[in-house]
């Protein structure tokens, strides 16, 4: 067993975006904003681009963990706090204007890396993510982030439903995605919240945790046994394992009843 | 069903990271230093980070590299920050003492090369420059007798039972390089004051040896991919400033093919590094070959492949 150990990190903090993740990836559909994970992820990474080329330059946000995400946080706060003073007016074109100006971001953080030989570099492990690397200061640090946000969430519950939600978004979406990448971050946020979308209350949360619980344990297997990238495999057993869920809990629900979608939520629960 | 399926997952990977007893497990960044190794030990069980169609400058995470990297008994890279940006972190997350920088089994062949190209002061903007040198020693053959007195030495260090092995395979492999060497010089006599655009300074030691200068490079600055811009800017040493364009099998070939329309100089496709299972010895020849041909009779403007 000794020789899996290395993966723990790894592991944990795959678990530790998916807690926040399923959280937020319920708002997220309820909004109909799914676009907005990609694009706070690409402005979080431009501000990695900022933070890297120019903040580092400056006394306070050149070293430790805290200066490097001064750059991210900054953009994705005033990214989101842009998006929730227009859903209050532009409700209708919201999706529309989040994936423009996340095609907008992308092409400037190329633009600003195009001159960089590690540019390239630079740009694919923004989407890949660099799960393998996690170290446990990686763990902590995530950790520590999720836990504060969590709590405030759990201390006042409402926080979700109104414009506190973007702020909690913009705080906690660019630690994780620098753990787990775009592809990996859209992956937990958007999949578990789909594929349990049908199942009412708490119970949804529970499932959409195991959901994700199941498919990182067997993504990060999938990928020491076949030599894959992790990310992009647990993206795939986590696509898998929520097609199969839909599948078996549809296909039960036919069983049982003529169905209106109700049961089987019922047959979750039971 | 669930923990069967998990059990037969963690069989199936712990048979794949499984290690073979006896057999020395050594990791190596790049191919050309497995050649080199394997010409020493041949019974080590080595692992290349990278292929010859790969850039060694940056390499995605990968389970196996963590797997192989904590088990390896001794490692070789090129070093002087060639993989910067991936093996600080792979020897951080590997817990091995035996892979980290200072120890006498992490085996940088750039710290036993002479190297070309030092820098006293280096900046972002003059592209992917190494302070410490050009890395790609894979093709310093003058330095090569004195790497393989470092690996005789090592290996015999991290496993003294084999150590005359490891001693009389590198006295072979040097008696062998210093034959080559001068047969090589021969046959590449004629490339002699032969100008090249090349891509990136890949060659840069196998250049410096032959006495082929690279006038130009496809590269804007070093590591930025060709711009229109510079090609444009290429394309005004004409055909008779240089006798060929020379890139290596991973790189994109469409900005050599580019200037090869507009100026009609032949293109000349070189390997990285070696190929699987090939020795040093035929990449050199292989690539000398290739040369010759391509720039020797220089009758017919075409492509040539390495």
């Amino acid at each position: 067993m000794d020789d899996y150990l290395w993966l723990l990190p790894a592991v944990v903090c795959g678990l530790t975006a998916l807690a926040g993740n399923v959280v937020l990836g319920q708002q997220v559909l309820k909004r109909q904003i799914i676009f907005i994970d990609l694009a706070v992820a690409q402005v979080a990474a431009l501000g990695a681009v900022v933070s890297q080329y120019w903040l580092s330059h400056v006394g306070v946000f050149n070293q430790g963990w805290f200066g490097e995400m001064a750059g991210p946080w900054l953009l994705s706060i005033v990214f989101c706090l842009f998006i929730a003073v227009l859903e209050k007016r532009w409700k209708q074109h919201l999706e529309a204007l989040i994936g423009s100006l996340f095609a907008v971001s992308s092409s400037l953080a190329m633009i600003l890396v195009s001159k960089d030989p590690h540019g390239a570099d630079f740009l694919k492990n923004i989407l890949n993510g660099q799960l393998l690397w996690a170290t446990w200061s990686d763990v902590w640090h995530l950790g520590l982030v999720t836990a504060v946000m969590l709590g405030l969430i759990a201390v006042r519950p409402r926080i979700l439903e109104g414009q506190g939600f973007y702020l909690i978004f913009a705080i906690l979406m660019p630690v994780t995605v620098k753990l787990t990448g775009i592809y990996l971050e859209f992956a937990l946020l958007v999949i578990p919240a789909l594929c349990t979308s049908f199942v009412k209350g708490r119970s949804s949360l529970v499932v959409s945790l195991l959901l994700g619980f199941v498919s990182i344990i067997s993504g990060i297997m999938l990928s020491a046994w076949l030599d894959w990238p992790s990310g992009s495999s647990i993206v795939l057993t986590l696509f898998l394992s929520g097609m199969l869920f839909m599948l078996r809990t549809s296909s039960s629900h036919f069983r049982d009843d003529s169905g209106d979608g109700v049961p089987a939520a019922q047959a979750v629960r039971n | 069903m669930l923990s069967n399926t998990l059990k037969r997952c963690l069989a199936a990977s712990a048979a794949i990271f499984a290690l073979p007893v006896m057999a020395l497990n050594i990791f190596v960044c790049e191919p050309e230093w497995e050649a080199l190794l394997a010409a020493h030990a041949p019974d080590a069980d080595i692992f290349s980070a990278t292929t010859a169609m790969q850039d060694p400058h940056y390499v995605q995470a990968r389970p196996s590299l963590i797997a192989r990297m904590r088990r390896a008994d001794l490692a070789m890279c090129s070093g002087a920050e060639l993989e910067v940006g991936w093996l600080p972190m792979l020897q951080n997350r590997s817990g091995n003492r035996a892979v980290q920088t200072g120890s006498e089994t992490m085996i940088f062949a750039a710290d036993h090369v002479r190297m070309l190209d030092t820098h006293d002061h280096v900046d972002r903007a003059m592209g992917d420059i190494h302070a410490h040198g050009n890395p790609h020693v894979q093709f310093a053959v003058n330095d090569m007798p004195a790497l393989s007195r470092v690996v005789s030495e090592r290996l015999s260090q991290v496993d003294p039972d084999n150590a005359h092995q490891y001693q009389a395979n590198g006295m072979r492999f040097r008696s062998q390089w210093r034959r080559n060497i001068e047969r090589w010089q021969d046959q590449a006599s004629v490339l002699q004051g032969k100008k090249v655009v090349g891509y990136h300074a890949t060659y840069r030691y196998l250049f410096d040896w032959l006495g082929v200068e690279q006038v130009a490079d496809l590269e804007p600055k070093p590591g930025l991919p060709p711009t229109t811009s510079h090609l444009q800017s290429l394309t005004r040493l004409g055909k008779q400033g240089f006798d060929a364009i020379i890139f290596s099998s991973h790189q994109n070939q469409r900005p050599a093919n580019w200037l090869h329309n507009q100026t009609g100089v032949t293109v000349v496709e070189l390997p990285l590094t070696v190929s699987k299972n090939q020795s040093l010895v035929e990449l050199y020849d292989q690539v000398i070959d290739t040369l010759v041909k391509a720039l020797a009779t220089d009758t017919d403007h075409g492509k040539i492949n390495g």
